[in-house]
């Protein structure tokens, strides 16, 4: 199976399969580009927020392949589990489907900060969000 | 299993969760507290920095993309960054890629800051060069900033590497963390682009914009009014309040009216090419109410339309529009178009007219005539007054097409067939075998003509005798008679039955005799969708029994022990063996296409296994079927 490297902003380095970095179209514009022999470097993704988009690549990978005993139910457990975070760590996500254009990712993410806004009355929504944003002076 | 190295980093980010005001790693800039935050809750920032290290996994910080610029901001002096810790024992500089811009600040706040400060370091008897750096807290960042000039990430552990216990790294270490205060969050960051598309998931019902994001920032406000509104107006009530509310017309990207009471649809003329839906349904067709399809020259990135009991309007007869402009007008971004008991629509013209339709569903009052498009994937076209179909479709993966004169199809990618009954099947050109087949009332006469290769999997429906159509009883004797379904693999039966189907007569006589030879023995699996009608242990038992390659067989709802003890007196020996070991049910569930989803652990009192689609919908008469002529222009390209 072949290896790609890839960087983190950190410089951490993620060895992967070469099929699951391939989910992510800007990587795989960058091996089309540069070729497998040379670390990719994501600087605008940090390396907790690479592992989780790898985590989330590999299992969806896996549950799409045949023989895969993962039901529906499963896959949605798992995408409710995956963004179950705070704010800030959903929208890094959220900017990070983006810039690896991981479309599935960027969909989930997306849907889950507007399941967000309309659950909740305009007044939580604001506090919700500009307190996440830390009271920008 | 993922690499520890991911693992790792996914523990610290569960940590990170756990306490929000982690800093997180470099060049995200998440902000790790608000620096109000640290004045409102009397921190010093080395109890904050204790709070954030120790424990900690990995703390990463980073300067890149930080500036100096927000360090004019008088809450950071007032931390208390000048005192000295144990911690961190270790710093190492990551990479030197990039250098990051600096400059001094300069305004005069800066002096008074400095003054405070300055105070503060003397009262606690610090060192004098300390308080000479302090005085010149400004001064100092800059220093500190050019001393790591092409720095791209500084990396802080709090693992202990030794004893050195540098209060110079751990004022860098409380200025960078400072400086991350005002690195733009995530938030902030979102490319437009991005948050248009958060904020168009949040339907703005109603005809308003959705106060929840508008609040949020102006930034969002601004983004959201670039989404468009989303109207539904499902009483017709409600309709003069919006006609009296100012409707922003040129704003909406859905517009779905139900029972629309008004006089006519001019005003429609507002919408702009923000609109990507419309539904209408007119609820009574009434002929001076006519809609003018010319209201929508505007939308261009029109998606999806969807029209009910409406006239549409003729528009060069009806003055609205020369002949040119009519022929002119055009959906280019139209996908899907539903038509139902629409009058004065031309389809070949709408198709012509939609140059990326892909889905079409027409039901007409009538039809006749030729159908044609090189786009279109999926078909539904039915008329009342049945009607001669021509249909050429060289990408068709899925139709429907309902009860007709005559049918003459051209679908060489076709998968997925849905048919009526058809006086005279013309010719069916169609490819590979037929993913599935679906054959609804009178279907079966049809049937009798399709070439046997695409009957491996079938789906019976019945609509009931109620609703004029077949009983599944009629439809499962079908089975045991029309040639074609001796190459049926799986099948499915559904459809609610009033009349105690299973012990008609008729199909008493049919499976008590033998005079009908039982064509089943590819079948392997039948799916009985409706487990209501009275008999089903008859039948099933009949079925069962006629079915000597059957692996799986699966009834809605619990079968109870009666039905088993009916199965198991059938003579199929397999299904036997099986009941005797309580697993006569299959191994498999199977989706709509047959391709297997997950396995399923079975007992022989919840239920079936196998679920595939075989549709026998309804038939006419069945003693008809013997004297169907095969298709004599039935063309397969295969």
């Amino acid at each position: 199976m072949v290896k790609v490297t890839l960087k983190s902003a950190e410089g951490d380095v993620f060895e992967v399969d070469e099929e699951l970095a391939l989910e992510s179209l800007m990587v795989k514009n960058m091996i089309e580009d540069v070729g497998l022999d040379s670390a990719i470097s994501l600087p605008n993704v940090s390396s907790t927020i690479l592992a989780k988009v790898i985590e989330y690549i590999k299992f969806h990978m896996d549950a799409q392949k045949d023989g895969s005993k993962k039901t529906s139910e499963e896959i949605k457990a798992f995408d409710d589990d995956f963004v179950n975070v705070g704010i800030p760590t959903l929208f890094e996500m959220v900017l990070a489907s983006n810039y690896l254009n991981v479309k599935s990712l960027l969909s989930l993410t997306c849907n889950t900060v507007a399941n967000m806004i309309k659950t909740k009355p305009p007044a939580e929504v604001k506090e919700m969000f500009t307190s996440a944003k830390q009271a920008k002076a | 299993m993922l690499p520890p190295e991911i693992t790792s980093h996914l523990a610290f980010l569960k940590k990170r969760e756990e306490f929000p005001g982690l800093p997180i790693a470099a060049g995200y800039g998440e902000e790790p507290l608000a620096p109000d935050r640290l004045i409102k809750e009397r921190y010093s920032s080395q109890s904050i920095c204790c709070d954030w290290l120790c424990g900690s996994v990995l703390v990463s910080c980073s300067i890149f993309q930080c500036c100096v610029q927000p360090l004019r901001s008088g809450s950071l002096v007032k931390t208390t960054w000048c005192v000295c810790g144990c911690f961190p024992t270790y710093a190492s500089i990551v990479s030197r890629r990039r250098l990051i811009e600096a400059s001094s600040p300069t305004r005069r706040e800066r002096w008074e800051e400095r003054t405070e400060v300055s105070e503060k370091c003397e009262s606690k008897g610090h060192c004098a060069q300390k308080r000479k750096n302090m005085t010149h807290p400004g001064l100092l960042q800059f220093k500190l900033v050019l001393a790591f000039s092409g720095t791209k990430y500084l990396r802080f552990s709090t693992k202990y590497q030794g004893t050195l216990v540098n209060s110079f790294l751990f004022n860098i270490m409380v200025i960078i963390l400072l400086m991350l205060h005002k690195v733009r969050s995530a938030i902030e960051r979102l490319p437009d682009e991005v948050l248009y598309d958060i904020l168009s998931r949040v339907s703005n019902k109603g005809g308003k914009d959705y106060a929840g994001y508008c609040l949020v920032c102006k930034r969002w406000n601004r983004v959201g009014k670039e989404v468009g509104l989303d109207v539904s107006i499902d009483c017709p009530l409600e309709w003069p309040a919006f006609q009296g509310g100012g409707l922003e017309l040129g704003r909406i990207r859905r517009l779905s009216i139900d029972m629309y009471l008004g006089s006519d649809y001019s005003w429609l003329v507002g919408l702009s090419d923000r609109l990507e839906e419309i539904t209408i349904d007119g609820g009574v067709l009434e002929p001076d109410k006519p809609f003018d399809l010319g209201c929508l020259f505007k939308c261009s990135k029109l998606k999806y339309m969807s029209l009910a009991r409406v006239e549409v309007r003729e528009m060069a007869r009806h003055g609205c529009g020369s002949t040119e402009r009519m022929l002119a007008l055009s959906f280019p971004a139209l996908t899907c178009c539903m038509l139902k008991k629409v009058v004065g629509v031309e389809l070949q013209q709408l198709l012509d007219s939609c140059p990326r339709l892909e889905r079409l569903e027409a039901e007409m009052f009538g039809f006749n005539g030729l159908l044609r498009s090189a786009r279109l994937r999926e078909l539904r076209l039915e008329a009342e007054a049945g009607g001669d179909f021509k249909l050429d479709f060289p990408d068709l993966e899925a139709a429907f097409v309902g009860d007709c004169m005559k049918l003459e199809l051209k679908a060489p990618r076709l998968k997925r067939l849905s048919l009526g009954s058809c006086q005279e099947l013309v010719s069916l050109d169609l490819g590979s075998p037929l993913q599935s087949l679906d054959l609804y009332s009178s279907g079966f006469r049809t049937a009798a003509a399709v070439d046997r290769r695409h009957f491996a999997c079938v789906r019976l429906k019945s609509h009931g005798c109620l609703t004029g159509g077949y009983c599944a009883h009629k439809v499962a004797k079908l089975i045991l008679v029309l040639p074609q379904l001796r190459e049926c693999k799986e099948l499915t039966i559904s459809g609610c039955c009033d009349c105690h189907p299973w012990k008609c007569s008729e199909t008493d006589q049919l499976f008590s005799s033998h005079e009908v030879e039982l064509p089943c023995y590819k079948l392997t699996k039948i799916y009985i969708e409706d487990n209501k009608g009275s008999g089903l242990e008859e039948m099933l038992a009949s079925l069962v029994k006629q079915c000597p390659a059957l692996r799986a067989l699966e009834v809605a709802g619990v079968p109870d022990e009666q039905l088993l003890n009916k199965l198991r007196a059938s003579s199929c020996s397999i299904l036997q063996e099986r009941l005797d070991r309580g697993d006569w049910l299959g191994q498999k569930r199977y989706n709509t296409f047959g391709s297997p989803a997950e396995s399923v652990e079975m007992s022989p009192t919840n239920g079936l296994a196998a679920r595939n689609y075989i549709n026998l919908d309804s038939y006419n008469d069945f003693m008809d079927i013997h004297d169907v002529a095969p298709l004599s222009h039935c063309q397969n390209t295969r």
